[in-house]
C-alpha cells in the first residue's frame, strides 16, 4: 500500500505522545488505523492483547479484525494472538472487561446482556409500575404532577429520560442538583424603580393616566413575593396590560415598559412556572429514582444488563477500584479509537479511565458527528484537539479524499461553506476518474402548488432520470446498471412516492427503511398464527390466518363460519355449523382445522421456530428465497427459537404484542443477495457507506425534532412543560427553555453536518432534488443560497458554480413543472436462478440400535404396553422405581423392584446387608430345590451373565439369570419373583419363552453350542417350569427381533389384549384396550362435552 | 505400563479394539477399555456386537462406572446438587466478599466449577489458599473448606474425590477378574485420574492412548514420570477429501449442510455414516434440529436438553410457583394453558378469555368461579383447580426436607398426559419421550434437593422450593434416542472415537471455533499461571487454545471418505464474521447453494372476492336493511372495515389491563355523563365520579397512574364542557334521543341524536357530541354521514323543523361546527343547509345500502393514513394499507 505523507505522518509509531487523526471523508482512515495497529505490533513488538482498539459499530469491529487477520497471515502466531485481542465495540470492551471483574462489579458473573427489544419492554413495564407505585403511596403528589405537567404521558417518557441521564453518567438524585438561577421579579422591580423617576412632563393627561395605571400594575407586580409563589402571582401578572396604547410613544417609560411586558414578565412568568411546580418538579424526580430502582431491580433479578449498564457499571468499576484500573492501564500499553466524535460522555469518561498518558490514538471528524439523538458530544473530540494540539503532540489532518469525483467534493465544499456546524477543512480530491464530459453534478426541482404535488412530481422525475442513466452514464468500472444508485432521504415520510413512482417506471429497489419489522405482512402472518394457535376465540387473528396463504379460505368462508358463532368453535365444529360451504373451501376449512388442533397441541414442546416452519411447510407459505420478506421470516424464526427457552407459548405471544406495540423501529432484515436494485434509504443508514451515483432526495423535507414536553439535558438537568396556572396554556420551566435553546442549536449544527455526510457519499455522480411550492425550505434552501441560485421557475442549463477554493465546476440545472413522459415499463429483469427443489428423502431403519431383551420379551407380549411402558417410557399407574437415567444403561430394566434384585442378587452369590427375610427364604426355596441342587452340582455354571449380543442389526443386551452344565449339556435358568400361584406357573412361563430363547441363543454364539433344556424358575411357589427352545416358524427369536425392529421403524405398536390387560399398569389408562377405540384422538375425546355453550352467530 | 501415542486417525482406539477383539475370540473376559463418556463406551461395544461377538457390556466402560463397585459407599455428587450445596454455604458464610452477588445464580455456578477445577487439579482448600492470598482467593478457599464438609456430612463425593478413593482401595485390594485394562479416547489424565491409572498399574497390564498434540503434553509427562513406556504411532490413514464452504449466514450454511446429507443419500450413502460436529451448540443445536426436521434428516442430537423448558416440567414447577404466589391471575393462566390438553379444549379458551378479562387479581376463588360459568360436561376446568386446591394445602405446612422430596415426588401425578397414540412420527415419539424423562429427572430432583438442607429440620415449602428449582435449573436432560439410521449430531469432544464416513464440520468462525472462552472471576488467567507455575494442573488459555486446536484437528480425522469444513460469512445481526484461526487461509472457499425443500401444494392467500351466493347474499341483506350512520361511514371508509367490524364483527383477545380504558370507554363515559348532566344540571363532578366508577367496575378497569391520567383529564373536558354550556334555558333539551326511520328504498336508518334541542319556536337543533379534539375530521370529511342522516332523523323520525346541526367536539376545549343556521352566541364554523346537502348524503348512504347488498367487501380504503388504526389491517392484506402502516412506524 502506498500511504500519501499525511497518511504517513499517521501511522508512524514512534512515540510522539497522544495523536489526534482528523479524518475528512473518504480519507481511508480505517486503512490508516489499521495500519498504525499493524506497525504497533510489527514494528514496536507490541503484542495485540496490549492494544485496546475500539470502534462505533459492530460492523467497523469486525471489518478492522477482518483486515488485521489478512494481515498477520503470514505470521500465525501474531495471528492466533489476535483472536484474543481487543478489537471491538465499546460494549464488546465492558462486557468483557465486567465479565472479568463480575465480582467486584457486584454482578453475576454470567450475566446476559439484554437486547434493546426486550429493554424496551422491561423498561416500559418498569416505568408503568413506578408511576402506579407512586400513585399508590403518594395519591396527592401524584395528582399534582398530572394537573401540572402538561403531557403527562410518563411512561413513554421516562424511559428515554433515563437513557439520556445514563449516557451523561448522571444519577436520577442528581437531578435535584440542578439549578437555575434568575430573580426575575428583582429585574422588574428595578425597571420599575425606573419609570418611577421618570417626569412626565408634556404628557397629555390620558397619557399620564395610562401611565399611572400600566404603572400600577407593574407596581403590583413588583410587590409580589418571590417566594412562596402562588397562584396570585399568575393573576396579578395576568392583570398586566397586554398592550400599552395611550402611553406616550418614544417615552423612557414606555420603552422601559415595553421592556418589562415583553421581556421581563414572560421570563418572570417562566421563573415563576419553575417556581410554582418546584414540588411537583420534585415528585417527578422521585418518580423517576422509583423507575431507577424498580428496573434496576428487574434486571438483578433476571441476571441481566442493559446496554447502558454495560458502560456505566464498567465506569463504577474502575472509578471504584484503583487496583483493577492501574491492571488495565498497565495491560493496554495504547488505546486506539475510531469515531471519537461520537462517543458520548459517558465513553469517554470510560475511554479516560483506561488510557494511560501518551497512549491515545484517536480518529474523528466533527463534520461527521450525526448523532446527537444518541447523545454523542462533538465537544468531546473537539476538546481533545485542542489539548493535544496545545500540548504539542501529534494532530494530523487527513484532508486528502480517495472517494470522490473533484466536481462533487467542490460542490460539497461549496454547500457547506460557512455553514455553523462545519469545521473549515478542504477536501482534497485524489482519486483519479477517467473523463467525463457531462457535469456530474446535478440539481433537479420539481415545481408545483402544493407540497403533495411537488413531491410526486419529483418522484416521478427522479425515476426518469434514473432510467436515463442507467446504462449511458459510463462509471469507471462499466455503464451505470440499477445497484449503482441510491437514493439518500432524511425523512422517509416520503419513502411511498418514491415507491410508487419506482414501480411504475419499473426500477427495482431495495428498501432500507431500517423499522417495521413487526409490521411487515410475513411477520404480521406468523404472529397471528401464533395468536391463533394460543386461543383461536381471538376471531381477528383467526381470520388473519384464514385469509392468509395459511389456509387461504374466501371471504363467503368466513361469513359462512360466522353463522356458527366464534369463528374458532366453529371452526372446531365445522360439521356441526349446518352452513354450506363451497366444496374447494370446506376442503382447506377441513385441512386446516387439523393442522390447527396438531399445531395446538404441540406449541409448547416442539420449539416456536420449529411449530412454525412445520406450520409454513405443511401449508405450502412460502416466500421467494433471498428477498427481504425471506429474510424477515428467517429473522423472525431465529427470535422465536430464542423466546423457546425462556418462554412459554403464551408468554411468547403476549411478548410478541408488546414488542409489536413497542418496537417500531425494529429494523427489517436486510436480504442476503446482493441484488441489483436501488438503495433507498435515509442518511443516517448511510454514514460509512458510498454508492457511485447518489441521489440526494427532498431535500426540502426536514425532521420534526426540537425537544418533547419533557428533556434532560446533562448541562441542564431535567425540565418540563407545564400548564400555566389559571389557563389552559402551557409553559416551559426555564429548564426546558434553556434545554430546548441547547437543542435547537445543536440540531442546527448537526443538519449541516447530516448533509455533508450525505453529499460526501457519491463517488462520481451527484443529484440534488427537491420539491419547490413556494419559498425553498430547509436544505433546498441552504443548497439555493450557497449555489445562488434562484429556481423558482423551469429552466434547464449547465451552470458553471465557483468553489471556495477557486476551482469551477459544471452543474446541470433542471427545473419543471410539467411530469415526465410517461416511461415504458420495463419489467425488471431477474437474474435470479431458480432456486431447486429437494424431496425429502424416503426414510427407513428407524428403529433402536440396541435393546434389552426384556424389551423384546415384553413387545412379544403386547407391542402397546412395550411401547408405552419402554419406548415412549410414560409410567402407568402401577408403583414403580425410578428408573436410571444415565444413557449408558438407557434400555435396562425399568421396572424391576428392590426386592426383585435383592434376591437376584442373592442368588448370584452377593452379599445384601438389608435384604428382607422374606427374600432369603426365596433363595433358600431355590437352593433347596431340585434344580438349585443340580446347579450346585454342575462342573461349570455361571450367575447374573451380562452379554451384549447383535440380533437382526438390533444389539441385544441381557443378563442370564443362570446356566450351568450338566453331563455335557448346558442347562438355562431364569428366576422370577412374580406373585404367582402353582397352576398358573405353566401359562405364565409361556410369557418368559422368548426371552429363554434368546438367551439360548445368546448362550449358543457364546459356547457354540444350544443349551439343552430352559427353566424358568418360580421362586414364590417354588415351580420349575420347563421351556421348549425348539425353534418354529413363530417362536424363531430373530423373526421376533425383525418384529420389533419393524414396529419402531413404523411407529405400529397394535394392543394385544387378553386376561394379561388386567395386570398391565396401562389398563384403563394410557392404553385404550377395553374402550373399543384403539387410537383415539385427544381431541375429540376432549371435545365432548364441548359443544353445549357457546354464543349465538350472526343473525 | 504401556503409553501409545500418536496423532488423530493413527489407530490407537483401532489398537484398544483390536487388543479386546482377540481376547475376546480366545474366550478371554479380562480385558477392559475405558473410555470418557457413556455415549462413546456404547458406540464401541455396538461396533464390536455388530461383528458377531457376544460379550459382557463391562469389557467396555467409562472410568466413573468401572471404579462403582469400588467406591459404591460414596456416591457421586451431581453437579447441580454440587451447586446448591455451594449456593447454601455461600449463603451461611456470608462472607463480605460475596455480600452483593450471593444471589446471583452465576455466581454459585462458577464457584463450583472452579472449585471442582480445584479438586480435580489436586488442590484442595488449604493449598489453594496457600496460593492465593487476596480476599476473593481466600474467599473461595473458604467456601471450599465448608463445601467440603458438607459433602462428607452427606456421604457424597466429587468424581475426582471418588477417583482418589478408588486409587487407594484397588491398589490395596485389587481388580479382580480384570488383568488387561486400556484407557483410550483421552486426551489428558487429571491428577486423581493418573493415581488410579498408577494404582491399577500395581495389578494389570495397563495402556494409555494419548494424542501427540500439545494438549497431551503434562499427562503424557506425568504417565512417563511413573513408569509407563512410550510408543508412538505413525499415522496410516488416508486423510479424507476436504472441502471448505462458506454459505451468507448461519441459517443457509445449515441448509447447505442439509443439501448435502441428501445428495449423499441419494447417492446410497445411509444417514448413520454421516455426523455433523459441532463445536458451538448455543447456536447451532436449535437451528439443526429445526432444520433437519424440515428436510426430512433423521438425526439424533448428543446435546441435552433443557429441562426447565419441558413443558410439563414448566407445568408442575409452575403450579408450585403459582401457589407460592397466592395463585395470581395471569401466573395461574399461563400454566393452565400447559396442562395436557389444554390446546385442544374449547372451555380453557373461554376460560382463557374470561380470566384475561378480569385480571389482575389472584386466588383460586376468583377461578373458580370464571370455570364454574363455563363448565362443560367433563368438568375438565373444575378438575384441574381441584387439584391445585391439593397442592394449596401445603402451604402453610412444615416438614423435613426428606417428606418434602417424598410428597414432591408425587407431583407428577398432576401432569396426565392425553392418551399416546402409535402411528405417530419419530419427532411426536421423541416429544413424548423427552416429557416422560423430564418427569423422571424431577422426580430425582424433588428428593436430591432434600440433601441440601439439614435432615433433621423442619421447613416450610416457601424454603424448600428454591433448591428444587435451582436442581432443576441446572439438571440437563439427555433424551435417550436409539434409532439406528440416524445422522449424528456430536460435540467435538464426543466425536473423538467415531469414524463415520462423512462428517460435517460447522460453524467454523472466530469465537465458535476455537470457542471464546468467558473469563474467569475467580481465577483470571495471571493466578492460574501462578498456580501451574508452582505444579498445579490448573488450566490457562494457552492450555484452552492447545485444546481446541486438538478438537479441531480430531474433528477433520472422524472422517474416512470426506469432511466438509463450513463457516457463515455473517452472524444473526448480519455482521461480518471472521472465519476461524484454524482453517488455512489459503484455502477457497466454496459457496453455498441456496436450495429449498418441496412442501405441501402452496395455498394463495383470499383473493378479495365479493360474496356471491345467494343465501349469504340474503343474510347481508337482512343483517344490513337497518343501519346506523356510523356503520355507512365505516364502510365509506373502507367495505372490509365494515365486513369485520359489523358483518362478522370479529372479535379479538381481551386487551391487556391498562388498556381498557380505551377511547371508547372514554367516549361512553363521557355520553353518559353528559345524558345525566344535561337532566339534572348543577355540578359536573359527582355525576362524573359516580358514572365513571360504574363503568370501571364493570369493565374492570385497573387503577394506578394511568387511569388517573386519564380521569383527570376527562373530569378537566366535562367541567369545561358544563361551564361552556350556552343553549337557552328556554330549549327543551332531550338527550340520547333514540328513532329510526326510513331513508329509501326500505333502508333503514337507526340514531341515536346525543342531543335534541328545541326552542320556543319549535326549531330543532341536534348536537353530536365527539369525544375528541380533532374537529376537521368530522366537520370537513365528506364521508361523514351523521351530520345529514341526524338533520333527516330529526325530520322524519321525530317529526321536527330542523335548524341545525352540529358536532361538538369535547377535548381539549369545547368546539362546534356544523349545518344550517348559527345562533349568536355559537361560534362555530357553520356551514349553510341547502338540500343537495342532503340529497348527496341520502344518494351515498343508498349507494353504500347497495353495494353491501351486493356482497362487495374487498378492501379499498377511501383515507389510507387511517388504515393503521383499523382493526382489520392484519386481515385485509390491502397492499397500500400495509405501506402506510410501516410508514407510521417511524
Ligand atoms: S386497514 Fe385499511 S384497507 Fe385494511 S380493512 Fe382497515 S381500512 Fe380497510
Amino acid at each position: 500500500m502506498n500511504f500519501t505523507p499525511r497518511q504517513l505522518d499517521a501511522v508512524n509509531v514512534e512515540d510522539r505522545g497522544d495523536t489526534c487523526v482528523v479524518a475528512v471523508p473518504g480519507s481511508g482512515k480505517t486503512t490508516v488505523l489499521v495500519e498504525y495497529y499493524r506497525r504497533l505490533v510489527v514494528e514496536k513488538g507490541v503484542p495485540p492483547q496490549r492494544i485496546l482498539a475500539i470502534t462505533f459499530t459492530e460492523k467497523a469491529a469486525r471489518h478492522m479484525k477482518d483486515k488485521l487477520a489478512e494481515s498477520f497471515r503470514e505470521t500465525p502466531e501474531l495471528r492466533r494472538q489476535l483472536e484474543q485481542a481487543h478489537v471491538s465495540t465499546i460494549h464488546g470492551f465492558c462486557t468483557r472487561l465486567l465479565r472479568e471483574n463480575s465480582i467486584a462489579a457486584s454482578l453475576d458473573p454470567e450475566f446476559q446482556v439484554l437486547d434493546a427489544r426486550r429493554a424496551t419492554i422491561l423498561q416500559r413495564q418498569a416505568a408503568r409500575d413506578a408511576l402506579d407505585r407512586m400513585f399508590a403511596e403518594k395519591a396527592d403528589a401524584m395528582r399534582r404532577l398530572i394537573r401540572g405537567l402538561a403531557s403527562p404521558d410518563l411512561a413513554k417518557e421516562i424511559p428515554d429520560i433515563y437513557d439520556a441521564m445514563r449516557a451523561a453518567d448522571v444519577e436520577p438524585s442528581r437531578l435535584r442538583g440542578f439549578r437555575r438561577n434568575g430573580a426575575p421579579l428583582a429585574e422588574v422591580r428595578r425597571a420599575v424603580a425606573e419609570i418611577d423617576k421618570e417626569k412626565t412632563f408634556g404628557w397629555k393627561p390620558a397619557q399620564v393616566t395610562r401611565l399611572r395605571e400600566t404603572l400600577e400594575a407593574a407596581r403590583c407586580v413588583a410587590e409580589l413575593p418571590d417566594s412562596p409563589v402562588t397562584d396570585e402571582h399568575f393573576r396579578v401578572i395576568g392583570d398586566f396590560p397586554t398592550n400599552l396604547k395611550g402611553i406616550k410613544q418614544g417615552s423612557e417609560s414606555h420603552t422601559r415598559l415595553m421592556f418589562i411586558k415583553d421581556t421581563l414578565l414572560d421570563e418572570a412568568r417562566r421563573t415563576l412556572v419553575t417556581e410554582y411546580y418546584s414540588g411537583e418538579r420534585d415528585t417527578l424526580i422521585e418518580v423517576i429514582e422509583c423507575f431507577d430502582r424498580l428496573y434496576s431491580a428487574r434486571k438483578r433479578q433476571i441476571g441481566v444488563l442493559d446496554f447502558a449498564d454495560l458502560q456505566a457499571f464498567a465506569v463504577r468499576l474502575l472509578e471504584q477500584d484503583a487496583v483493577i484500573r492501574e491492571r488495565l492501564r498497565d495491560q493496554f500499553e495504547y488505546v486506539l479509537m475510531d469515531e471519537f466524535q461520537d462517543t458520548n460522555r459517558l465513553e469517554a469518561k470510560l475511554v479516560s479511565l483506561v488510557r494511560s498518558a501518551g497512549r491515545f490514538y484517536a480518529v474523528g471528524d466533527i463534520n461527521q458527528s450525526i448523532y446527537g439523538f444518541r447523545h454523542a458530544e462533538p465537544e468531546v473530540f473537539r476538546t481533545y484537539r485542542e489539548e493535544v494540539r496545545a500540548r504539542g503532540e501529534r494532530v494530523v489532518e487527513l484532508d486528502e479524499n480517495w472517494r470522490s469525483r473533484p466536481e462533487i467534493l467542490s460542490a460539497a465544499e461549496k454547500i457547506s461553506h460557512g455553514a455553523q456546524g462545519i469545521d473549515p477543512l478542504p477536501l482534497i480530491a485524489k482519486r483519479q476518474f477517467p473523463l467525463k464530459f457531462e457535469p456530474s453534478v446535478e440539481v433537479l426541482a420539481a415545481i408545483a402548488g402544493t407540497q403533495d404535488a411537488a413531491l410526486e412530481l419529483e418522484a416521478l422525475w427522479i425515476a426518469h432520470r434514473i432510467r436515463d442513466l442507467e446504462r449511458s452514464l459510463q462509471l469507471t468500472r462499466g455503464p451505470a446498471q440499477f445497484g449503482d444508485f441510491a437514493v439518500l432521504l432524511r425523512n422517509s415520510e416520503v419513502v411511498p412516492a418514491f415507491t410508487r413512482a419506482f414501480d411504475q417506471a419499473g426500477i427495482p429497489y431495495l428498501l432500507n427503511q431500517g423499522k417495521g419489522f413487526f409490521e411487515t405482512r410475513e411477520v404480521v402472518d406468523l404472529t397471528r398464527l401464533l395468536r391463533a394457535i394460543d386461543n383461536p376465540r381471538d376471531e381477528i387473528s383467526l381470520a388473519v390466518v384464514l385469509r392468509s396463504p395459511f389456509a387461504g379460505v374466501s371471504d363467503e368462508a368466513l361469513l359462512r363460519l360466522k353463522t356458527g358463532g366464534n369463528l374458532g368453535s366453529a371452526l372446531r365444529r365445522l360439521e356441526h355449523t349446518g352452513a354450506a360451504f363451497d366444496a374447494e373451501d370446506l376442503v382447506k376449512l377441513r385441512h386446516f382445522r387439523e393442522q390447527m388442533l396438531h399445531w395446538r397441541e404441540t406449541r409448547d414442546v416442539a420449539g416456536f421456530d420449529r411449530l412454525l416452519m412445520r406450520a409454513m411447510d405443511e401449508t405450502g407459505y412460502t416466500v421467494a428465497p433471498g428477498t427481504r420478506a425471506a429474510a424477515n421470516i428467517e429473522k423472525f424464526l431465529a427470535l422465536a427459537r430464542e423466546a423457546s427457552s425462556r418462554l412459554t407459548f403464551r408468554e411468547f405471544v403476549d411478548e410478541l404484542e408488546l414488542m409489536r406495540e413497542a418496537d417500531a423501529r425494529e429494523p427489517d432484515a436486510p436480504p442476503e443477495d446482493a441484488v441489483n436494485a436501488v438503495r433507498i434509504m435515509t442518511v443516517h443508514a448511510a454514514k460509512g457507506l458510498e454508492f457511485p451515483i447518489l441521489f440526494l432526495a427532498a431535500l426540502h423535507k426536514g425532521v420534526a425534532a426540537g425537544c418533547g414536553a419533557l428533556a434532560f439535558s446533562p448541562n441542564l438537568g431535567l425540565g418540563a412543560n407545564w400548564m400555566y396556572p389559571g389557563t389552559s396554556e402551557t409553559k416551559r420551566d426555564s429548564f426546558l427553555k434553556a434545554i430546548a435553546d441547547e437543542v435547537d442549536q445543536r440540531e442546527a449544527d448537526e443538519s449541516d453536518r447530516l448533509l455533508y455526510v450525505a453529499m460526501t457519499r457519491a463517488e462520481e455522480h451527484l443529484v440534488f432534488t427537491y420539491s419547490s411550492f413556494g419559498k425553498p425550505q430547509k436544505w433546498a434552501a441552504a443548497l439555493e443560497n450557497a449555489l445562488g441560485l434562484d429556481l423558482r421557475t423551469p429552466q434547464q442549463r449547465v451552470a458553471q458554480i465557483e468553489a471556495p477554493d477557486g476551482e469551477r465546476f459544471a452543474l446541470r440545472i433542471f427545473t419543471t413543472d410539467q411530469p415526465p413522459q410517461a416511461l415504458a415499463r420495463r419489467e425488471a429483469e431477474s437474474t435470479k436462478v431458480p432456486v431447486p427443489l429437494l424431496d425429502r428423502p424416503a426414510v427407513i431403519g428407524q428403529h433402536d440400535f440396541a435393546a434389552s431383551v426384556t424389551s423384546i420379551a415384553r413387545f412379544a407380549e403386547c407391542p402397546r404396553r412395550y411401547y408405552l411402558e419402554r419406548y415412549v417410557g410414560w409410567p402407568g399407574n402401577a408403583p414403580r422405581a425410578l428408573p436410571n437415567i444415565d444413557e449408558d444403561d438407557a434400555d435396562q430394566e425399568i421396572s424391576a423392584s428392590q426386592f426383585g434384585l435383592d434376591v437376584h442378587a442373592l442368588l448370584a452369590g452377593q452379599t445384601v446387608a438389608e435384604a428382607t427375610p422374606e427374600a432369603r427364604k426365596l433363595v433358600e426355596t431355590f437352593h433347596s430345590s431340585e434344580l438349585g441342587r443340580r446347579a450346585a452340582r454342575a462342573t461349570r455354571s455361571e450367575r447374573e451373565f451380562d452379554f451384549l449380543m447383535a440380533v437382526e442389526d438390533v444389539v441385544l443386551r441381557g443378563q442370564i439369570d443362570l446356566w450351568f452344565a450338566e453331563a455335557g449339556e448346558f442347562v438355562l435358568v431364569d428366576y422370577k419373583t412374580d406373585e404367582v400361584k402353582a397352576r398358573e406357573t405353566t401359562a405364565r412361563a409361556q410369557i418368559y419363552a422368548p426371552q429363554l430363547r434368546l438367551y439360548a441363543l445368546a448362550l449358543e454364539r457364546m459356547v457354540g453350542r444350544t443349551p439343552a433344556r430352559a427353566y424358568v424358575y418360580f421362586l414364590r411357589p417354588g415351580v420349575a417350569v420347563p421351556v421348549s427352545l425348539e425353534r418354529s416358524l413363530i417362536d424363531d427369536p430373530e423373526a421376533l427381533v425383525r418384529d420389533f425392529r419393524e414396529a419402531q421403524s413404523n411407529v405400529s405398536f397394535p394392543l394385544r389384549e387378553g386376561d394379561h390387560c388386567t395386570r398391565c399398569p396401562y389398563f384403563r389408562g394410557l392404553c385404550p384396550a377395553g374402550s373399543g377405540a384403539p387410537n383415539v384422538l385427544p381431541a375429540q375425546a376432549i371435545d365432548s362435552g364441548d359443544m353445549a355453550a357457546d354464543e349465538a352467530g350472526i343473525g | 505400563m504401556q503409553l501409545l501415542t500418536g496423532p488423530a486417525g493413527s489407530g490407537k482406539t483401532f489398537s484398544a479394539l483390536e487388543t479386546l477383539r482377540e481376547a475376546l475370540h480366545r474366550g478371554e473376559t479380562s480385558v477392559r477399555l475405558l473410555v470418557p463418556t457413556a455415549t462413546m463406551a456404547q458406540h464401541l461395544r455396538d461396533e464390536l456386537a455388530r461383528e458377531g461377538l457376544v460379550f459382557s457390556p463391562r469389557s467396555i466402560q467409562t472410568i466413573s462406572r468401572f471404579i462403582e463397585s469400588w467406591v459404591a459407599d460414596v456416591p457421586e455428587v451431581s453437579s447441580a446438587l454440587f451447586t446448591v450445596l455451594v449456593e447454601r454455604t455461600v449463603h451461611r458464610l456470608n462472607l463480605p466478599e460475596f455480600q452483593k452477588v450471593a444471589h446471583c445464580a452465576g455466581l454459585h455456578a462458577r464457584l463450583a466449577a472452579v472449585i471442582d477445577e480445584c479438586a480435580s487439579a489436586a488442590c484442595d482448600a488449604r493449598l489453594l489458599r496457600e496460593h492465593l492470598t487476596d480476599g476473593l482467593g481466600r474467599a473461595v478457599a473458604r467456601v471450599f473448606d465448608e463445601i467440603s464438609g458438607a459433602l462428607k456430612e452427606r456421604r457424597l463425593a466429587l468424581r475426582s474425590t471418588r477417583l482418589s478413593l478408588a486409587a487407594a482401595r484397588v491398589e490395596e485390594t485389587g481388580l479382580g477378574a480384570a488383568k488387561t485394562i486400556w484407557l483410550d479416547g483421552f486426551f489428558s489424565l487429571t491428577d486423581p485420574e493418573i493415581a488410579l491409572v498408577q494404582a491399577m498399574a500395581k495389578h494389570a497390564d495397563v495402556t494409555v492412548t494419548l494424542p501427540t498434540d500439545g494438549i497431551s503434553a503434562a499427562t503424557r509427562a506425568r504417565l512417563l514420570s511413573i513408569g509407563f513406556k512410550e510408543r508412538r504411532l505413525t499415522r496410516q490413514r488416508v486423510p479424507p477429501a476436504r472441502e471448505l464452504v462458506v454459505a451468507p449466514g448461519t441459517e443457509r450454511e445449515v441448509d447447505e449442510i442439509a443439501r448435502r446429507i441428501l445428495e449423499q443419500v441419494e447417492s446410497g450413502r445411509l444417514f448413520r455414516e454421516m455426523s455433523i460436529i459441532v463445536r458451538a451448540p448455543d447456536i447451532y443445536a436449535r437451528l439443526l434440529r429445526a432444520t433437519l426436521e424440515r428436510f426430512g434428516i433423521p438425526a439424533k442430537f448428543y446435546f441435552d436438553l433443557v429441562l426447565t423448558e419441558q413443558p410439563a416440567v414448566r407445568y408442575l414447577t409452575g403450579v408450585i410457583d403459582a401457589m407460592l404466589g397466592g395463585w395470581q391471575l395471569d401466573e395461574t393462566l399461563t400454566v393452565m394453558k400447559l396442562a395436557p390438553g389444554a390446546g385442544f379444549s374449547l372451555p380453557m379458551d373461554r376460560f382463557d378469555f374470561d380470566v384475561r378479562k378480569r385480571m389482575p387479581g389472584a386466588g383460586l376463588g376468583a377461578l373458580r368461579e370464571l370455570a364454574a360459568a363455563i363448565e362443560s360436561a367433563d368438568r375438565r376446568l373444575g378438575r384441574l383447580l381441584d387439584s391445585f386446591s391439593e397442592v394449596d394445602k401445603w402451604r402453610t405446612l412444615r416438614w423435613k426436607p426428606a417428606e418434602w422430596g417424598a410428597q414432591l415426588a408425587g407431583l407428577r401425578a398432576l401432569y396426565r398426559p392425553s392418551r399416546l397414540r402409535d402411528g405417530v412420527g419419530h419427532e411426536t415419539v421423541l416429544e413424548w419421550r423427552s416429557q416422560a424423562q423430564a418427569l423422571d429427572v424431577l422426580e430425582k430432583a424433588v428428593i436430591d434437593a432434600g440433601q441440601a438442607f439439614d435432615a433433621s429440620i423442619p421447613l416450610s415449602l416457601d424454603e424448600f422450593w428454591p433448591a428444587v428449582k435451582a436442581l432443576l435449573r441446572l439438571t440437563p436432560l439427555r433424551l435417550i434416542d436409539q434409532r439406528r439410521n440416524v445422522v449424528h449430531v456430536l460435540s467435538a469432544y464426543e466425536a473423538r472415537q467415531w469414524e463415520l464416513p462423512v462428517v460435517f464440520v460447522c460453524g467454523l468462525v472466530e469465537g465458535q471455533f476455537p470457542r471464546y472462552q468467558a473469563p474467569d472471576p475467580f481465577l483470571p488467567q495471571h493466578m492460574r499461571r501462578r498456580l501451574k507455575e508452582r505444579g498445579l494442573r490448573i488450566r490457562t488459555t494457552e492450555d484452552i487454545e492447545n485444546e481446541e486446536r486438538f478438537l479441531f484437528d480430531s474433528a477433520l480425522h472422524r472422517a474416512t471418505a470426506s469432511v466438509v469444513m463450513s463457516y457463515p460469512k455473517n452472524d444473526a445481526r448480519a455482521e461480518l464474521n471472521l472465519p476461524s484461526l484454524f482453517l488455512d487461509a489459503a484455502q477457497v472457499p466454496t459457496e453455498s447453494r441456496t436450495v429449498r425443500v418441496r412442501i405441501a401444494q402452496p395455498s394463495a392467500a383470499t383473493t378479495a372476492a365479493p360474496i356471491r351466493s345467494p343465501d349469504l347474499l340474503q343474510i347481508l341483506q337482512q343483517k344490513h336493511n337497518e343501519m346506523r350512520p356510523t356503520a355507512l361511514e365505516t364502510y365509506f371508509q373502507c367495505p372490509f372495515q365494515f365486513f369485520g367490524r359489523h358483518t362478522l364483527k370479529l372479535d379479538g383477545a381481551p386487551v391487556r389491563p391498562e388498556k381498557r380504558l380505551d377511547f371508547r370507554l372514554r367516549g361512553t363515559i363521557v355520553h353518559q355523563v353528559i345524558k345525566e348532566w344535561l337532566e339534572a344540571r348543577g355540578p359536573i363532578e359527582p355525576i362524573f365520579e359516580r358514572v365513571f366508577v360504574e363503568f370501571a367496575q364493570k369493565e374492570f378497569v385497573v387503577s394506578g397512574y394511568e387511569t388517573e391520567f386519564v380521569r383527570a383529564q376527562m373530569l378537566d373536558d366535562l367541567r369545561c364542557f358544563a361551564t361552556a354550556e350556552r343553549w337557552p334555558a328556554d330549549c327543551h333539551s332531550q338527550a340520547e334521543a333514540s328513532c329510526r326511520f326510513e331513508l329509501e328504498d326500505g333502508l333503514m336508518i337507526r340514531c341515536r341524536v346525543d342531543r335534541l334541542l328545541q326552542d320556543s319556536e319549535g326549531r330543532a337543533f341536534v348536537i353530536d357530541y365527539k369525544y375528541s379534539s380533532n374537529l376537521r375530521e368530522y366537520a370537513a370529511n365528506e364521508d361523514r354521514l351523521q351530520g345529514p342522516l341526524y338533520w333527516l332523523a330529526a325530520e322524519r323520525g321525530f317529526q321536527l323543523s330542523v335548524a341545525g346541526v352540529y358536532y361538538c367536539s369535547l377535548r381539549d376545549g369545547i368546539r362546534y361546527a356544523g349545518w344550517g343556521e348559527k345562533p349568536d352566541w355559537l361560534k362555530a364554523k357553520v356551514e349553510p343547509f341547502t338540500p343537495d346537502w342532503l340529497a348527496t348524503a341520502v344518494e351515498r348512504s343508498m349507494l353504500a345500502a347497495r353495494a353491501i347488498a351486493q356482497g362487495r367487501v374487498a378492501p379499498e380504503p377511501s383515507d389510507l393514513g387511517k388504515c393503521r388504526y383499523c382493526d382489520f389491517r392484519d386481515a385485509c392484506r390491502y397492499a397500500g394499507a400495509e405501506a402506510a402502516i410501516a410508514e407510521c412506524a417511524e
